[in-house]
């Protein structure tokens, strides 16, 4: 498998809350990425390789429907917009 | 940090709430939650049948042993566990979200907090993270879509996963293979193919003899090479196998089939194709095509077995590796995913195998477990739904181990009544050969071949969309509290229902079907369900979340209560005959007896039986449209549509092709589209047959129907593209003629058409 990013992915979003870095990537409608790390992750693929895995080419795709949305709370006291 | 869903209408709704999970900060899993959920599903399957229900709220959840896998009985026979880390957690109606958490290493589950928590059993891998997917959509099926674009849809198999297969052990016929193989041929009508797994396992020459009797055969391969045999010095020289410690340290060696072995290191990509090129290409060369692979289970290969794995990997522990292992030896059969060589399609090949991994399916892989008692409907049930929930669609059983010191007689009744359970929803189907001569083995087999054409397009659309073949009543009626928690019906595509808890005795089944008009496929009989009527005010997720940590059973023995966030390590194995036949866990099981039966009059109550023989009930939802072929095995043999008008209309694609190998993916193809236009009442019933799109080499039949139309109203007249056809007085009398139409009566029709143009549209119109 390789580290391709899938077409559709936005660019990753990394922050830091503690000792922890987190790492949020929405990868295609209704698809997002999440790592919570010690360690900095890579911005060009923050997920791990497993075998479990297709080609991230493939993941998501795009929809015909209406678009997910989502927003994250609480890492620095923030509230959905 | 909460991850908050934004809905169409600009409201907002809390999805989970999730924190890393670090006791001495040391990061050690994940905690999430959601106050929204009433069920979580998803998660693999357990085939310690530890659980009767398919809600994992309010249980704990442990892989099967320090490997994530474990052998549990003396006799070898079962399975235990598949791990595909996906939870589905499902709110009131359509609120929903699934978590994916990307580990391969054995996970525990615990949905009996607050917070949940999930996590591995031991230490996390160097990379000391915790890596997940979240998943939005509008319903179950938008999720499990999007599941299956992360872990591949599944690969179209061979159309022979769709027949039976037949577990031989007469091993004194194995003297003469060409008469013994052709002795099979009895059994392969009504279908269109038929495998035979010989055991113990003939010589390869075998398979030559099976080709020309048109037989395939299930072809047994373990990972184990023994140290007598020539590949081995060779292959331990070129690090081709699990070593025993460390990347230095000799080749782990096993005692299979009473030799010292080694096992081939499928995490590392050149012993994969090593072994393809110097033996598993000349086996595939000589006709096989579907394998069985047996052996390499982490339990057995024990805690020092170390895997070379690829460049990339840093991790090489068999607590690492261990459950991947089956995973990287289904990938090695088709990893290249190559549709031809040197001119030649390549075939396409399918394995079972009782271990697996998320992602299997991709490569053409199927579940096949050893059921322990086939009278624990439920246990079997609950595992084959979050399984096929979960991303593995293909799912079998084989029960001939358990009836090894019974005679014919005392274990008949049982078979029957577990084959009527099963037929319509194992595949493949793997059968005792010595059941086979029944009439109640006849019956349900023609009943399968019947509906082949129906599961091989629902095969193909799985392949291109992710849709699963088979799939608990929840995934097509979510919001449905009552389908929430129904474990023994079951969808088989989106148009038919089986109610499959038969039991030896039983005349009568009573089981529950969606709000809605069905019918009955074996008699064609409408019948109209009301639902739940408890459910018609509101919903109430305390009705329907009886695993609630406050109102929770105990059917969980054995598995619950002790990790979770404060000390998440695995539980020991117990012994199958103690997780499926202890006291607590009987004592939980629906009662099998009719008698006990509480007649509730929302649920349906049909015969168990069809001809005097067992048959689980069978519905087809209005608005379906199934493909057929009728007469399977006699002499009219015919293709068939069965048609359920509805006030929606609806449409279906019936998918051919040769079944045979991967020149489907080069347009060697068909389909034929149809389509139901909205039924108004009293209106006319409209038809069209579209024109059909691509052909491919070896087509059985010419592009002639016949239509049966059940549930009508007030019909007078048929037509085909607006011409009048004859109207015979019987049935027998429109099988003389090239075409025509028949009233049944009760709202039933048959037209039989000529052999049609394919290249454009036909339209039948019923007034």
């Amino acid at each position: 498998m390789t580290g391709l990013r899938p077409l559709w992915a936005a660019p990753p979003q990394i922050s830091k809350f503690g000792p922890y870095y987190l790492t949020q990537q929405k990868l295609g409608n209704g698809l997002w990425h999440f790592r919570i790390s010690l360690a900095e992750p890579q911005a060009e693929q923050p997920w791990i390789t497993t075998p479990m895995l297709a080609e991230p080419s493939s993941w998501a795709g795009p929809h015909d429907g209406p678009e997910s949305r989502l927003y994250l709370s609480g890492l620095d006291g923030s509230s959905p917009q | 940090m909460t991850i908050t869903e934004i809905l169409e209408d600009g409201t907002a709704s809390e999805v989970f709430t999730i924190a890393p999970f670090a006791p001495e900060n040391q990061l050690a899993g994940l905690t999430f939650y959601g106050d929204r959920y009433t069920h979580v599903v998803g998660l693999g399957a357990d085939f310690r049948f530890s659980f009767i229900d398919i809600n994992r709220l309010g249980r704990v959840v442990m892989p099967g042993g320090p490997f994530g896998s474990i052998l549990e009985t003396s006799i070898g026979t079962r399975a235990s566990g598949i791990q595909s880390p996906v939870a589905f957690a499902l709110g009131q109606g359509f609120q929903n979200a699934a978590i994916f958490i990307n580990e391969t290493r054995p996970l525990a589950w615990d949905f009996s907090t607050n917070p949940w928590y999930v996590g591995p059993t031991g230490p996390l891998g160097p990379h000391q993270s915790i890596d997940f997917f979240v998943i939005l959509g509008k319903d179950l099926p938008a999720l499990r879509r999007i599941l299956m674009t992360l872990l591949g849809r599944p690969a179209l198999p061979p159309k022979s996963v769709f027949s039976p297969w037949i577990i031989a052990k007469d091993k004194e016929a194995y003297q003469n293979y060409r008469d013994y193989l052709a002795s099979f041929a009895q059994y392969r009508a009504p279908f269109s193919n038929l495998t035979v797994m010989l055991r113990p396992q003939p010589p390869i020459q075998a398979l030559q003899e099976a080709t020309e009797q048109n037989v395939n055969l299930l072809i047994t391969e373990s990972p184990y090479i023994s140290i007598d045999s020539s590949n081995f010095s060779d292959m331990a020289k070129r690090g081709f196998l699990v070593k025993d410690g460390g990347p230095r340290a000799n080749p782990l060696l096993l005692t299979y089939q009473g030799k010292r072995s080694g096992m081939i290191d499928y995490s590392y990509p050149p012993a994969s194709t090593y072994w393809n090129n110097e033996t598993r290409s000349t086996i595939i060369f000589m006709g096989a095509r579907l394998f069985n692979l047996v052996g390499g289970e982490p339990e057995v290969s024990g805690p020092t077995a170390w895997y070379q794995g690829s460049t990339s990997d840093l991790i090489h522990s068999q607590y690492a590796w261990g459950p991947r292992f089956a995973l990287k030896w289904m990938e090695s059969f088709n990893s290249d995913r190559q549709i031809s060589r040197f001119g030649q399609y390549l075939p396409r090949i399918f394995t079972v195998s009782r271990a697996g991994m998320a992602g299997m399916s991709r490569f053409g892989a199927g579940v096949l477990t050893f059921e322990p008692n086939p009278v624990f409907v439920n246990n079997a049930a609950q595992a084959r739904a979050n399984l096929i929930l979960s991303g593995v669609d293909y799912y079998s059983t084989d029960i001939s181990q358990f009836f090894l010191n019974f005679s014919s007689n005392q274990t008949d009744p049982i078979y029957e009544s577990w084959l009527a359970n099963i037929v319509l929803l194992n595949l493949p189907l793997v059968l005792p050969q010595e059941i086979l001569h029944n009439p109640w083995a006849k019956l349900n087999l023609e009943l399968k071949a019947t509906l082949e054409p129906y599961y091989y397009s629902l095969a193909y659309s799985s392949s291109q969309t992710g849709d699963p073949l088979i799939a608990p009543l929840l995934y097509y009626f979510q919001d449905d509290p009552e389908a929430r928690d129904s474990v023994i019906e079951t969808m088989i595509g989106p148009h038919l229902l089986v109610a499959s808890r038969v039991t030896p005795n039983m005349e009568i089944m009573q089981f529950y079907a969606p709000k809605g008009r069905w019918y009955d496929l074996h008699n064609r009989d409408l019948l109209v369900s009301q639902g739940n009527p408890k459910y018609d005010q509101a919903w109430s997720p305390s009705a329907v979340s009886p695993n609630a940590p406050t109102s929770s059973t105990s059917g969980s023995s054995g598995t619950s209560g002790s990790t979770g966030p404060s000390g998440a390590t695995p539980s020991p194995p117990t012994s199958p005959q103690a997780s499926s036949e202890s006291p607590a866990q009987a004592s939980q099981e629906p009662s099998l007896d009719d008698d006990d039966l509480v007649v509730q009059d929302y649920l349906i109550t049909l015969p168990a039986k069809f001809q005097g023989l067992h048959v689980a009930p069978l519905l087809v939802r209005e608005g379906a449209i199934i493909p057929m072929i009728q007469d399977p095995a006699g002499p009219r043999r015919r293709r068939a549509v069965l048609i359920f008008p509805s006030h929606q209309g609806s449409t279906f694609t019936w998918y051919e092709d040769n079944g045979l190998d991967q020149s489907y993916r080069e347009n060697h193809r068909a389909t034929t589209t149809f389509e139901l236009a909205p039924t108004i009442s009293d209106g006319p019933v409209e038809f069209t047959i579209k024109a059909k799109q691509g052909s491919f080499p070896g087509e059985e039949f010419n592009h002639r129907f016949w239509l049966e139309f059940v549930g009508l109203k007030n019909i007078g007249t048929a037509t085909l593209d607006g011409d009048d056809y004859k109207r015979p007085n019987s049935e027998e009398q429109l099988h003389a003629l090239d075409s025509g139409w028949f009233s049944l009566g009760d709202g039933r029709l048959i037209f039989k058409t000529p052999v049609l143009d394919p290249t454009v549209d036909h339209k039948i119109v019923l007034n």
